[in-house]
């Protein structure tokens, strides 16, 4: 065959890529309308959500639309199994989609199956990180809330050098110091910080000592309250310090991976520091954000056992 | 003796008087279809290249091959923001395997080491990253080929593990044409 017939053929094979429609990008950000004024703000927070080859994210939409949340926080796997366009369109789409004009996200190392997580970064349109750092930082009401890129290269299923991308999780990385001067700016309001990996894990997953400095840096300045993903699994832990230890100084963490994909197991007591722990049910926490004070509560889908409710206030 | 080692005895009796009377140098295209997993873009898809080998007296056959991919490209746009992520990759492998012959058919299991080059780039509105990496690979293969004359006819399977992306494993099957001298 001659080589521009070959060329010809081999193109031919490949069909011109489809062009997939993104859903707008929303001109003003319904968070952001939010008056700092408001003394009760109503959150949603969950991770590891649509799973394209069968999960539980319509359920967990289910529940989240009932919460009529202010806002919705997604730690990371969103989009199962790559965080491909079209895992993002036609599985979290039709599911946790709907909430996305209120929606800001942390990526999860699912994301980096697709190069540079793109595909999640033109999903929220750039409201979830600027392309491709990951790290930002808003406020509900009168909360603050730090969304952080935990994707350090540790995990095995990322290209060996996704941390280049943004610098990295460690001391004098970009986000650190960012993190540092955004949390020092912000000294006083009551703080959320989420990010995908959590420090402390009793899950299949383990612990990721990778975040370490994100978790050091969180607890030295007083942030509330910390949510993570990535064990598909409930874990609320106490107040806990830099080192992992219980400290009322710390911040009270929340693993809430239980946003649809399948639940995994607990496999590392020895590292299980949490007060509670649940891989029997899906579902989304609920925040009740106040004016010093917030109120949790697990909201399971229709079927699934677990009940989980308290109070705290702020630093 | 055993019926197995009957009929690979006569396999390798076939190939090396097959080998002695129609050389042992051997040269093919391949085109087919790359598979990577656990990526939203692959850098495989459709592609092609040229192949080479040599079978020594002892059935063994030492192989050069490299091969160019199509690759994949996502799209993806509003009103306001595009997105595009577009990679393509070549490999490079040399190969050993164990030639078995009965009659016009060609077994060679085998296995691969080389490199595998991926270029692409990824635009989300007005930011763009460039990428050009280098993985090393190594594989399992299994050639199968039907010799009419001194051309020869088959498939080419191969399965790469990529040691720096741990969880990502590749694998192609190509159809081959070639020659043997």
């Amino acid at each position: 065959m001659r080589p521009l017939a070959f060329a010809v053929a081999l193109s031919a094979t490949t069909c011109a890529p489809e062009t997939r429609a993104l859903p707008p990008c929303d001109a003003s950000s319904a968070i952001e309308s939010i008056a700092k004024s408001a003394t009760v703000v109503t959150i949603a927070a969950v991770g590891d959500v649509a799973d394209c080859d069968g999960g539980k994210q319509m359920a967990v939409a289910s529940i989240v639309e009932r919460m009529k949340p202010d806002a919705v926080l997604a730690m990371g796997d969103l989009a199962y199994p790559d965080g491909a366009i079209d895992d993002f369109l036609d599985c979290y789409g039709p599911s946790l989609g709907r909430f996305r004009s209120i929606t800001r996200a942390a990526p999860g190392n699912h994301e980096y199956h697709t190069p540079h997580a793109g595909a999640y970064y033109a999903y929220f349109c750039g409201s979830s990180g600027e392309p491709f750092k990951g790290w930002y930082s808003f406020d509900v009401g009168r909360w603050h809330v730090v969304a952080l890129n935990s994707n350090c290269g540790q995990d095995l299923d990322v290209v060996s050098d996704v941390a280049s991308d943004f610098g990295g999780c460690t001391d004098g990385s970009p986000q650190i110091a960012w993190l540092r001067a955004d949390l020092d700016a912000h000294r006083g309001q009551c703080t959320i910080a989420m990010w995908h990996h959590p420090r402390w894990s009793s899950s299949s997953e383990g612990s990721s000592h990778e975040v370490d400095t994100i978790f050091r840096v969180v607890a030295d300045h007083g942030v509330d309250i910390v949510l993570n993903g990535h064990a598909h699994d409930y874990q609320r832990f106490p107040h806990l310090g830099a080192d992992g230890t219980p400290s009322q100084a710390g911040p009270r963490v929340f693993v809430v991976g239980t946003g649809g994909s399948s639940l995994s197991s607990f496999d590392d007591d020895a590292h299980d520091r949490s007060e509670l722990r649940d891989n029997g049910s899906h579902g989304a926490l609920r925040l009740e954000l106040r004016e010093r004070s917030y109120a949790w509560s697990f909201a399971a889908v229709d079927g699934d056992p677990l009940r989980d409710e308290g109070e705290d206030s702020c630093h | 003796m055993s019926l197995i080692a009957s009929v690979l005895l006569l396999a390798s009796e076939t190939a090396v008087q097959s080998a002695a009377a129609e050389g042992r140098w051997d040269a093919s295209l391949r085109a087919g279809y790359g598979y990577m997993f656990t990526t939203g873009v692959s850098s495989l898809g459709t592609g092609g290249g040229p192949s080479m080998g040599y079978v020594f007296r002892s059935h063994v056959r030492l192989e050069l091959a490299a091969l160019w991919s199509y690759g994949e490209t996502v799209r993806a746009s509003n009103a306001t923001l595009a997105y595009r992520s577009s990679y393509s990759s070549m490999h490079a492998t040399a190969g050993v395997g164990y030639e078995l012959a009965i009659g016009p058919f060609r077994f060679t299991p085998g296995a691969r080491l080389g490199g595998l080059y991926v270029d692409g780039s990824t635009v989300v509105g007005p930011t763009k990253v460039h990428d050009e990496k280098w993985f090393p690979m190594i594989g399992p293969s299994l050639l199968f080929v039907v010799r009419i004359g001194r051309a020869e006819f088959g498939v080419d399977g191969e399965s790469f593990f990529l040691p720096t992306w741990v969880a990502s494993p590749v694998c192609g099957v190509y159809a081959t044409g070639g020659y043997r001298v």
